[in-house]
């Protein structure tokens, strides 16, 4: 019986490598490499978490404790907003490492998110940290090559494999049962490293994927299952063709330093190259340049300017701005605001289809580079990818232009329309304004819109996953015996 | 038999292979490079431009009031990138090499980010650094796995050891010919590097090609090392790997996460909250008191009296100085946090070639974190110099055309620290490896 065949195929296989001493060994290191990792993100995590809330809560308070002042103090006054990190990027921080932590939200002006990890790293950025999802998709894979690359060619070299087949083994089955046997020593590889991540998930705070973490861990693993799936049987499979178990060694280190290490640089290289992005000067002046456009606020002749104020006027039936009903000078603040944040986001999102279409080239290769495909879809389930940090900036941007809104139509409705003179005090709302506009909460992304964008990734792996099941079923027959 | 070596070294394809990959990397990671200098020069001419224009419109529309015309001049400074860059990127493209800044609060300006992709951030860049730490070794092992092995598996390694003193002699000449062939594709890339670059030939450039050859030899003597325990090829390409992959993935990235768990840097939001609430709560303050913590940090700025209006351009530029004046500590203690972790990083490079290697060439190049720190003092002083230019001008209220704008362009800064250079941990390593050679040289009774 086929099935019978496979199952003590996969049996052997799975015995013999678990006997061996370097298997042992090296489900040792690996082991204690992952749990130190998952460890060491969980404490990071904890820390970042603890400072996160604590600068939150205090530039909230700082807020809160202004005394009546004039709301465009208050707007000006501003407030920061910190980026809380996914509990998930304790198994994968993706970009979090080069993403800033806090930026500063103020009326006129957005800030940039400043203060990223790897800013402030010792010198050791460009050595990156050490990660679970690092060791699944860098290293694993090059140790089930170290486990699996003689699995059918030395059978080959020895003449076992004449034997096998001449009693009645097919080629499908030897490596489907091989194949088989490699993926239950890659759960074995995987098992300390996932164990220990979804119990740091379950002990962690709640963090910028609140409510999600059973669902995007079952993503993350079900994704890292099937790219162990297409490594175990892609390693057979090179093990079938190849002459020597020393040349599917040697091809398999091949493909791994191009897939792995190589490709991935080279491509991101290539987007960027062919994509360049501007300089801050030159987003920032092209943003000055189609501001003044729209009538210049620091002139006092603009015409543009000019015309908002002949309307106002005429709308409410006066002939002078000191007679109007409410502050027109909140009104101008709010018309100001308005108009620079359509331009500058205008920008801001043009900047971010570049770096879309920087990514691009990464992320098509990913249909051909099951590496590209395993990093994306696993950025994608832990929150740490493009689409949740433009998320968090979007929502920062958005918080800023509520507050500066809400400050300026407080300065419309309650600010006197006199000027004061040199000696007046300034005019000053009470403070019971300020505890009015909430406080700034990130809403993480919901999970369908994450695998939304996780498609092409997937569809890389499903990819490599038909064709590894239909070169093992179907073209194995041809690879020779002898 | 040299000659026989070096043809037998050529003809096998993968030898070949490797060397192609290699030098295609490298002609990739110097195009990289060049782009990356230009797109730093073309950065700085906008710059430039868009600094005098500033300045011309601004100083157009406020030329009756001073103090409004510095809310909102800016000045820049600029960080020079030297040629060697182009060769080891470093931090430069994580801390900004571009300061534009008004003179206003310096602590809410300094440490503005420049525009990046956090993905090509994250996957890395092609720089030679890369191709010199990660893929010069690779090719090492390429060449040298099966220096015993493909002799002793053809079987001709007894007739070999016959012919000379227990073999050490052959496998010693062959090991010199992968290595000078190494040497030579090191050479190739850095001619390459410097005509296609332009990388002048001075001390620091001559500096970058001794390290780099010190952590070739290094990896080529652990290899020799490695290859003389005399096992076959594959568990020999295994040894060779597990090496590469402890000391130039696994053990940098734990460095990496120890230090980072040691040493976490949360002053800097402090500094940042200080700065803020030093200067904006002043607004609620007594004026005097403000003005009297102003006049002990400047002195000579007493000459300049409160005036009695509710609000006067003295006394806003007074605040807005004293939120940095308020900052100071957090700053300091962050600066302090960086420091150690900085030290902490230069003792593990005396464990780690990698690690050392990138220090000393990123150093070289003025993009480690020691350069980005010097270039954030020299924003300090000259925000400092700036200020006290224009102080005197803003607190008499002078009229904005006496001032000679033509006179403010943007200045460059060139930093001169250099990590430590000296090669004794290099030094160290090869006696190392030199010893153990001498150990394994001659054939033990193996189990294989």
């Amino acid at each position: 019986m086929k099935n019978g065949r496979i199952y003590l195929v996969a049996r052997q296989f799975f015995l013999q490598a678990i006997r061996s001493r370097m298997t042992i060994l090296l489900w040792i290191l690996f082991s204690v490499l992952s749990v130190y990792a998952a460890v060491s993100a969980w404490q990071q995590y904890i820390t970042h978490d603890e400072v996160m809330d604590s600068f939150q809560q205090q530039a909230r308070k700082s807020w809160e404790e202004n005394p009546d002042k004039h709301p465009h103090r208050m707007a000006h006054f501003g407030t920061y907003a910190f980026r809380p990190k996914a509990a998930m990027s304790i198994l994968d921080p993706g970009l979090d490492y080069y993403t800033g932590n806090a930026v500063f939200l103020e009326a006129h002006k957005q800030n940039p998110v400043n203060f990223s990890e790897a800013g402030m790293s010792g010198g050791m950025v460009r050595f990156g940290s050490l990660s679970v999802s690092v060791l699944l998709q860098v290293v694993l894979p090059l140790i089930l090559l170290f486990l699996g690359f003689g699995s059918i060619a030395s059978d080959k070299e020895t003449g076992n494999l004449r034997l096998l087949v001449s009693q009645g083994a097919t080629m499908p089955a030897l490596i489907f049962g091989k194949a088989i046997g490699l993926f239950i020593l890659a759960l074995l590889f995987m098992m300390p490293g996932l164990l220990c991540g979804s119990m740091a998930l379950f002990f962690a705070p709640a963090g910028a994927d609140a409510g999600q973490g059973v669902w995007r861990f079952g993503w993350y693993a079900l994704s890292y299952l099937l790219f162990a799936w297409i490594g175990a049987v892609s390693i057979v499979l090179l093990s079938a063709f190849s002459k020597t178990a020393k040349e599917s060694l040697l091809k398999g280190l091949g493909c791994w330093l191009v897939l792995a290490i190589l490709l991935p640089r080279v491509l991101q290289t290539i987007g960027e190259l062919r994509f360049p992005v501007p300089s801050r000067t030159a987003m920032e002046t092209a943003v000055e340049e189609e501001l003044i456009k729209e009538g210049d606020s620091h002139n006092p002749d603009d015409p543009h300017f000019k015309a908002i104020r002949d309307s106002v006027l005429k709308a409410n039936n006066t002939d002078s701005v000191e007679k109007l009903s409410f502050n027109y000078g909140g009104l101008l603040s709010m018309i100001g605001e308005e108009k620079s944040t359509v331009i500058y986001n205008r920008h801001l999102e043009k900047l971010y289809k570049q770096f879309k279409r920087q990514n691009q080239v990464s992320q098509l290769a990913g249909l051909v580079n099951p590496f590209n495909a395993i990093r994306d879809l696993s950025m994608i389930s832990a929150s740490t990818d493009m689409e949740t940090y433009l998320s968090f900036q979007r929502q920062a941007e958005a918080y800023r232009y509520k507050l500066a809104q809400t400050m300026n139509s407080l300065q419309k409705q309650f600010i006197p329309n006199r000027k004061p003179g040199p000696n007046d005090p300034p005019y000053t709302i009470s403070k019971s304004h300020w505890k009015e506009l909430e406080d700034f909460r990130y809403q993480p992304l919901p999970v369908n819109r994450s695998l939304s964008g996780a498609w092409m990734a997937a569809a890389g792996l499903g990819v490599w996953l038909v064709l590894t099941v239909f070169l093992a079923g179907i073209y194995s027959r041809k690879a020779s015996v002898i | 038999m040299y000659k026989l070596l070096f043809l037998q070294f050529f003809r096998s394809r993968m030898t070949v292979l490797a060397i192609v990959l290699l030098l295609l990397a490298a002609g990739l990671s110097f195009f990289n490079g060049k782009q990356f200098l230009a797109q730093q020069q073309k950065h700085f001419k906008e710059v430039e431009k868009s600094q005098s224009a500033h300045i011309q419109k601004l100083v157009q529309y406020h030329k009756d009031d001073f103090g409004l015309l510095m809310y909102y001049l800016r000045f820049s400074l600029l960080h020079k990138t030297p040629a060697l860059a182009a060769l080891s990127t470093g931090q430069s493209d994580v801390n900004s090499r571009i300061a534009f800044v008004t003179i206003r609060a310096l602590e809410a300006q300094k440490y503005d980010a420049d525009i990046q992709n956090p993905y090509s951030l994250t996957v890395g860049k092609l720089d030679f650094s890369f191709v010199l730490v990660y893929l010069f070794p690779l090719v090492i092992i390429t060449f040298l796995f099966n220096l015993y092995a493909e002799e002793k598996e053809k079987g001709t390694w007894p007739l070999l050891a016959v012919q000379s003193g227990k073999g050490f002699r052959v496998l010693f000449a062959k090991w010199l010919i992968r290595s000078a062939v190494v040497m030579v594709l090191l050479l190739l890339s850095l001619v390459l590097a410097v005509c296609w670059i332009g990388i002048p030939l001075n001390m620091d450039f001559f500096a970058y090609a001794g390290h780099s050859f010190l952590y070739l030899l290094c990896w080529l003597l652990l290899g020799f090392v490695i290859v003389l325990l005399r096992k076959n090829s594959g568990v020999t390409a295994v040894l060779l790997l597990s090496v590469w992959m402890a000391f130039t993935l696994l053990l940098p990235a734990v460095i990496n996460e120890l230090i980072a768990v040691r040493y976490p840097v949360k002053e800097a939001y402090a500094a940042q909250l200080a700065q803020r609430d030093g200067y904006h709560k002043k607004w609620d303050t007594d004026k005097q008191a403000t003005m009297d913590k102003f006049y002990a940090v400047y002195p000579q700025m007493k000459k300049y009296p409160l005036p009695s209006a509710t609000f006067s351009w003295l006394w806003y530029y007074a605040m807005w100085h004293l939120g940095d004046e308020e900052a100071k500590p957090d700053t300091q203690a962050m600066r302090q946090k960086l420091k150690r972790r900085q030290a902490a990083a230069q003792k593990a490079g005396w464990f780690l070639p990698p690690v050392r290697l990138r220090q000393q060439t990123e150093s070289l190049a003025e993009t480690d974190l020691e350069n980005y720190l010097l270039f954030q003092d020299s924003t300090a002083r000259f925000h400092e110099k700036l200020r006290l230019h224009f102080y005197p001008l803003i607190f008499s209220d002078a009229k904005a055309e006496t001032e000679n704008w033509q006179a403010f362009r943007p200045e460059y800064f060139s930093p001169r620290v250099k990590a430590s250079q000296n090669i004794v941990p290099q030094v160290i390593w090869m006696v190392l490896l030199v010893t153990l050679i001498f150990y394994l040289r001659n054939e033990k009774q193996s189990r294989i």
